[in-house]
């Protein structure tokens, strides 16, 4: 306790109290729960062995970005989720696991290298391919396998080299596959029709090396950000619609009998009904 | 509606979530955290001096058959011998604490697994009391610390039911499979 000095008190919970304190020597803030014994005999109470294990597994757990784990929500906040192990219920069985494809995707190369050690370097290629995908509206990476993921990767980014990848010697799979060279392809032609800023932050990002990824704080100071069109406020995102389920019709495409015989204002379509249907609204 | 609170005195369990046994990625997590719970290294060659590999299997019969008696979920007893393992690993041990090391980890093991988690004043009473609650609540402390407070380790129960799940096996014999395993 000697090492932290206790700022204020940060709330109180059935069993404890938790204070915000500070690591006198790293400086470091954190949050200290101090947890109240009250049933002597028994010794550390298994609540509180329990939130340890808890809190070992978050550190030990990378989160899992990709599009399917990002949320907007109804104020239009981002939220991060991760439904790894969640499935969607489907009367359908065979789509339950989709999600499984999916994850590969945005896995950094170093992981399908069998890197054991790894940072938030693969969060920021999930990053890359997630910007990416937003800016293709399609997937820029979706390998069929483990083997063509790494097949997918290296199309676009060119066999890596020493030079591009120093760390690649030391992954565990790297002698256990080679590909045939091929040179990098220009992002522009993998995401064309995309602005030179949109893509001078994909190439931030997707780096083989992990660490000349582009940090996330840095990435937010990239002109990008800074050229039109800007980002936009939270309140001006288009959002989901509040209250849960849309009405019924909007899950129909909108049928309209159009007819050149009559009056223009019969085969105007109210633009709210083509919101699900079409993008450029 | 049936408004009687029907709460009996039972545990509910969930049942086995066939997305988690059936994805391997869940396996493969499994098979690296286990890694990480492996004791280092063979502790009768080295950091032991009293303690000899008898006195573990007896020590390690008598915590079985605690755990049997007190009907305690399965996994408390191999989770118990991991941390057993994992301290003697570390720490040099007289043989006349085995017993109440064993004890403790009993403890601990039951805490992170049970509803209803043995208790300081019952694990004394298996012993014959020949500890005190008061040196196993001590100890408990010591042994979290030696252990730096990882209990969620990986234990060999953790993996059956994935294998059995991966196995051809009959239906009505995965029962029996699993009470053998």
């Amino acid at each position: 306790m000697e090492q932290y000095s206790i700022l204020g008190r940060i709330g109180e919970g059935a069993h404890g109290i938790v204070f915000k304190a500070k690591h006198v020597e790293t400086g470091e803030t954190v949050a200290l729960k101090k947890v109240a014994l009250r049933k002597l005999e028994d010794g550390i109470p298994n609540q509180a062995l329990r939130e340890i294990k808890a809190l070992q597994e978050i550190e030990d757990n990378q989160c899992d970005l990709k599009p399917a784990n990002l949320l907007i929500s109804s104020s239009g906040h981002l939220k991060i989720a991760d439904f790894g192990l969640a499935r969607l219920f489907s009367e359908q069985g065979e789509r339950l696991y989709s999600h499984q494809v999916a994850t590969r995707w945005y896995r950094a190369p170093e992981l399908l290298y069998g890197a054991r050690k790894y940072d938030e370097g693969v969060d920021l290629w999930a990053v890359g391919c997630i910007f990416g995908e937003l800016l293709n509206s399609s997937p820029l990476f979706p390998g069929e396998n483990d083997i063509e993921q790494l097949c997918c990767v290296l199309r676009v980014l060119g066999t890596p080299t020493q030079d591009t990848w120093p760390e690649i010697v030391e992954l565990p799979d790297y002698n256990k596959i080679t590909f045939k060279e091929n040179p990098a392809i220009p992002l522009e032609e993998i995401v064309p029709d995309t602005p030179p800023q949109a893509i001078s932050l994909l190439y931030k990002f997707l780096v083989y090396s992990s660490k000349q990824r582009c940090s996330a704080r840095r990435a937010l100071l990239h002109p990008y950000f800074f050229s039109s069109p800007l980002p936009a406020h939270h309140s001006e995102l288009p959002i989901p619609h509040l209250g849960g389920h849309p009405p019924r019709q909007r899950l129909q495409p909108p049928s309209l009998d159009l007819s050149v015989d009559l009056p223009l204002q019969n085969n105007v379509v109210d633009p709210t009904l083509l919101q699900g249907h079409a993008t450029c609204l | 509606m049936e408004l009687l609170c029907l709460e009996m005195d039972t545990i509910i369990r969930a049942r086995p979530d066939p997305n988690l046994l059936c994805d391997d990625r869940v396996l493969q997590r499994l098979l690296t955290i286990e890694e990480r719970f492996l004791p280092q290294y063979s502790y009768f060659k080295g950091v032991q001096k009293d303690i000899q590999p008898f006195m573990r299997r007896m020590v390690a019969t008598w915590m079985l058959e605690v755990c049997e008696e007190q009907k305690c979920e399965e996994e408390v007893f191999p989770l118990a011998m991991n941390y057993l393992d994992r301290f003697l690993a570390v720490v040099p041990t007289k043989k006349c604490n085995l017993q109440l090391l064993g004890a403790v980890c009993m403890f601990l093991a039951s805490k992170l697994k049970e509803t209803r988690p043995l208790t300081a004043e019952k694990l004394c009473i298996y012993t014959d009391n020949s500890i005190r609650p008061q040196e196993l609540l001590e100890w408990e402390l010591v042994v979290l610390g030696k252990l730096k407070w990882n209990l969620a380790a990986v234990t060999p129960n953790d993996f059956i039911e994935h294998i059995v799940k991966r196995l051809p096996l009959p239906e009505d014999k995965l029962a029996l499979i699993r009470k053998h395993v």
